[in-house]
């Protein structure tokens, strides 16, 4: 089909099986381009919205690999720009540089703002003031009087980065008196990054990029999965076509939709079948990754115009606890019942230490 | 969607009519750029693809075939080739008040224009802490370097300019917008009025060979008098483009400077003021006369010149004397005679020495250089020899409009007195033809002037077939001479 075909066809809900199959494939549940906050996700959000809105100097999240951080991120982003006119938002995906110079990594931090890196040598400092002059510039452009730094994957950054990290707050504050809360987001592997500043003595930064430490969380019960599942129910979270009315279930299982079938009721069945993935672990958690892939597989593969009941067997769930990946993470990237956030092992003695100090 | 990526840019950082100069330092501040990086932002290119502009571009036009962001905020835009007639690059001009906001009008650059029309501040191109002047309005690295500050003291130019200064905007661009539209519809009118080159008939370029050299000898008379040549272009412009503007806000010419002439229409003034310059044509030349017999004739016709140390070069070891053009001129102005055949002669004896013609060659620029020196000391400038030779015709204009004004107020004087046959045929002026006038500072003393006589404002050289283009230099220099004499005839006289 060509493609303004489609775009016309598509400003439609289908009206029969061909016509959904043909639509399907701008589906965003099929692209995977589609954003639904969970419960755990919105707790997170209004930890970091009070924390910005009380100008501390920093919020910082563990999360296991695929719980969706990168997507936290992002909702945090635009929950932050649209509650908190005030404050001017920058987003930063930290990558491996290794940088061992500053410029390198200020070029970096520079061009993740937005900016246009020409081509030329500059000096180090040139460099700084660029990331500095940028944010100060946008934030009062906006009338902003803070700035709130989402970094995600900030276990990739080295000490020597965060120092540099540290030199651009500094030194915002010194040019334009705007603070800024940095909000951490990070894999189990920034706690052994705190560990390293703590042996190296690096309190500076564990204070300003690592204080209050806080572990992203996953489903954890039914019933936020029932919340999720019923997100895919509801026209105003999920609609496709845009502007049809029609949710995201209703588009793969119309007929079913009509006659009074729902998502969300599945979501027991859903949990059971991953609980039985799960062992016998009392506490486990569902990664983003994973709810939204078993949601997606049952979708798009019973996808069905004319069927009138809808995907309500458990061996369909069965299958899509199966096929999403959790019984895979498990003891692999996630680690049931394992705190993600330790203490230092040096904790104990810096805080003596501190405290004989103070 | 694919990140964008941007140059840093604030909002409210663009205002209406303002200028590139000011454009291009937030830029620069900014985003820290080199000036390759600045000067791609005026020629349609993106950061880092360094085109190298000369780092002394203009920023009062833009290159002719390059478009870029802010290529149409250069004074060029709306003044076409007026724009260097009015405007200096020299330097740096801004309000104070505007800059403390980052604003600067491309229109400030336009040297008559004195007050800012927003604030009614003075417009200066010092520094407000050190008073060093600013730099060139152009891509310099003295003024990208460090943006917004002194190259000398670097302290920023005007207190309180900060970050959020260059954000809280609306008020000053709204003002701007009420304000400056007029100006900029004049500028744009103006460019309808074609520079016509009338030695060419054809329209001439932009550059400091502009049209005041041929489309109005008064501009280059004013200019002799010392006064910018671009204030004198401006108020030229007002005639020929109507301006309806406070005429507070620019700088005014002296009543003595002012000038009669006009490029389009008739010369009834001219006519009018002949009338009544006839009425003194007996007294002056009776003096012309007396001058003529009591110093050329005991002096010869020729000065004779010490030449030894150029003897390798083939240089003349006589020159006619000045007065010879000078009377040939004082005829044609004061006496309404002109022995132009006399005149002719002059001018082939005086051809060559003292032209300012670009043409010549670096020889012969030498060989004028060091006769200009031998001039200036057989005048007896023998304390600084360095002068350029363009700086004496100014010079020596000057002198002669105090001598004009001083006769005249003579004139004024004793003209019902009816004794001033007498009186200066009494006068000794032989000690009138000592050269101190032309060691003082003549510049100064024709600023002092106060007074101007009405009869003489008007056109003097380029008036019908005299060939007043090459033989300028020498003329004026005859007056000189004929000044200096007259200049103690009316002192005695006093």
């Amino acid at each position: 089909m060509k493609e303004p075909e489609i775009q016309s066809y598509a400003l439609r809900a289908p009206g029969n099986r061909e016509e959904q199959f043909k639509l399907c494939a701008l589906h965003p549940v099929v692209r995977r381009n589609y954003f639904i906050p969970s419960p755990p996700l919105k707790r997170a959000s209004d930890l970091v919205l009070q924390r910005v809105s009380l100008r501390r100097t920093s919020c910082s999240f563990v999360a296991v690999p695929r719980f969706g951080k990168t997507h936290a991120t992002r909702f945090i982003t635009d929950e932050i720009s649209s509650t908190l006119p005030d404050v001017y938002v920058v987003r930063m995906v930290c990558e491996m540089i290794g940088a061992q110079r500053p410029k390198a990594f200020h070029d970096f931090v520079f061009e993740s703002s937005g900016g246009l890196i020409e081509r030329v040598r500059r000096d180090a400092s040139s460099a700084l003031m660029r990331v500095v002059r940028r944010w100060t510039i946008e934030a009062v452009s906006a009338k902003a009087t803070h700035i709130a730094l989402i970094a995600d994957e900030i276990q990739r950054m080295t000490p020597e980065e965060l120092t540099y990290l540290a030199d651009i707050t500094n030194k915002v504050m010194d040019e334009s008196e705007l603070r800024i809360t940095t909000v951490a987001f990070g894999s189990p592997e920034m706690v052994y990054l705190r560990d390293t500043l703590c042996a190296l003595r690096r309190q500076d930064l564990i204070g300003r990029f690592f204080s209050g430490l806080t572990s992203f969380e996953g489903l954890q019960s039914k019933d936020e999965l029932r919340e999720v599942m019923q997100a895919y129910d509801d026209p105003e979270c999920a609609e496709f076509p845009p502007g049809s009315g029609w949710s995201f279930s209703r588009f793969f299982f119309p007929t079913a939709y009509q006659l009074g079938w729902r998502l969300n009721k599945s979501a027991p069945m859903l949990w059971d079948a991953l609980q039985a993935k799960a062992q016998k672990l009392k506490k486990w958690e569902l990664g983003a990754e994973y709810w939204s892939a078993a949601i997606e597989f049952v979708l798009t593969n019973y996808m069905d115009f004319d069927d009138a009941v809808g995907p309500i067997e458990e061996q369909v769930w069965t299958a899509a606890a199966e096929d999403c990946g959790f019984a895979e993470s498990l003891n692999a990237t996630y680690f049931p019942g394992q705190a993600v956030i330790w203490q230092p092992r040096s904790a104990a003695k810096v805080g003596k230490r501190g405290k004989s100090d103070a | 969607m694919p990140k964008r990526y941007t140059p840093t840019w604030g909002k409210g950082w663009t205002g209406p009519y303002e200028g590139p100069f000011t454009l291009a330092l937030k830029s620069a501040w900014a985003n820290l750029p080199t000036t390759a990086g600045t000067s791609a932002l005026f020629n349609g290119q993106s950061f880092g693809h360094g085109w190298q502009v000369q780092s002394s571009a203009s920023l009062l036009s833009r290159p002719p075939d390059r478009g870029g962001e802010w290529a149409d905020r250069c004074l060029s835009h709306y003044a076409g080739d007026w724009t260097f007639e009015l405007a200096s690059d020299q330097h740096f001009r801004f309000c104070p008040d505007c800059l403390r906001q980052g604003y600067q009008a491309s229109i400030y650059q336009i040297q008559a224009l004195r007050l800012c029309p927003i604030h009614f501040r003075e417009l200066t191109t010092k520094c407000m802490r050190c008073g060093a002047l600013t730099c060139a309005y152009s891509l310099n690295q003295a003024a990208f370097g460090k943006p917004f500050h002194c190259w000398h003291c670097s302290e920023v130019w005007v207190e309180g300019l900060s970050l959020r200064s260059l954000s809280n905007t609306d008020e000053l661009h709204a003002e701007c917008e009420q304000r400056l539209a007029d100006l900029y519809r004049w500028l744009s009118s103006l460019q309808k009025v074609e520079i016509v080159d009338r030695r060419k008939g054809s329209r001439s370029g932009c550059g400091s060979d502009g049209w005041y050299r041929t489309i109005d000898p008064d501009c280059r008379l004013l200019e002799r008098m010392g006064v910018d040549r671009r204030i004198a272009g401006f108020w030229i412009a007002t005639r020929l483009s109507h301006m309806l503007l406070d005429a507070d806000l620019f700088v005014k010419l002296n009543q003595r400077l002012a000038f009669a002439g006009t490029v389009v229409g008739g010369n009834s003034e001219q006519d009018s003021r002949d009338d009544h310059l006839a009425s003194f044509i007996p007294i002056y030349k009776s003096i012309r006369r007396h001058i003529e017999k009591t110093y050329l004739k005991r002096c010869g016709c020729e000065i004779a010149i010490d030449m030894q140390s150029s003897s390798r070069r083939r240089m003349p070891r006589k020159v006619p004397h000045l007065l010879k053009p000078s009377f040939a001129i004082w005829r044609r102005r004061f006496e309404l005679t002109l022995d132009f055949d006399l005149y002719k002669r002059v001018q082939r004896s005086w051809s060559g020495y003292l032209r300012t013609d670009n043409s010549l060659s670096a020889s012969a620029r030498r060989c004028r250089f060091f006769y200009a020196a031998s001039f200036l000391k057989w005048y007896g400038n023998d304390r600084d020899l360095r002068w350029p030779i363009e700086l004496l015709p100014s010079m020596v204009l000057s002198n002669f409009f105090s001598l004009c004004n001083e006769v005249k107020a003579l004139m004024d004087e004793t003209i019902e007195d009816q004794t001033i046959q007498r009186k200066h045929d009494a006068l000794d002026i032989r000690g009138a033809t000592d050269s101190i006038w032309l060691q003082a500072n003549l510049h100064q003393r024709i600023l002092e002037s106060t007074e101007f006589p009405e009869q003489i404002t008007g056109p003097y050289f380029g008036i019908g077939d005299m060939p007043f283009q090459s033989s300028c230099s020498q003329v004026v220099l005859a007056l000189t001479y004929s000044s200096l004499a007259a200049i103690d005839l009316a002192k005695n006289w006093a």
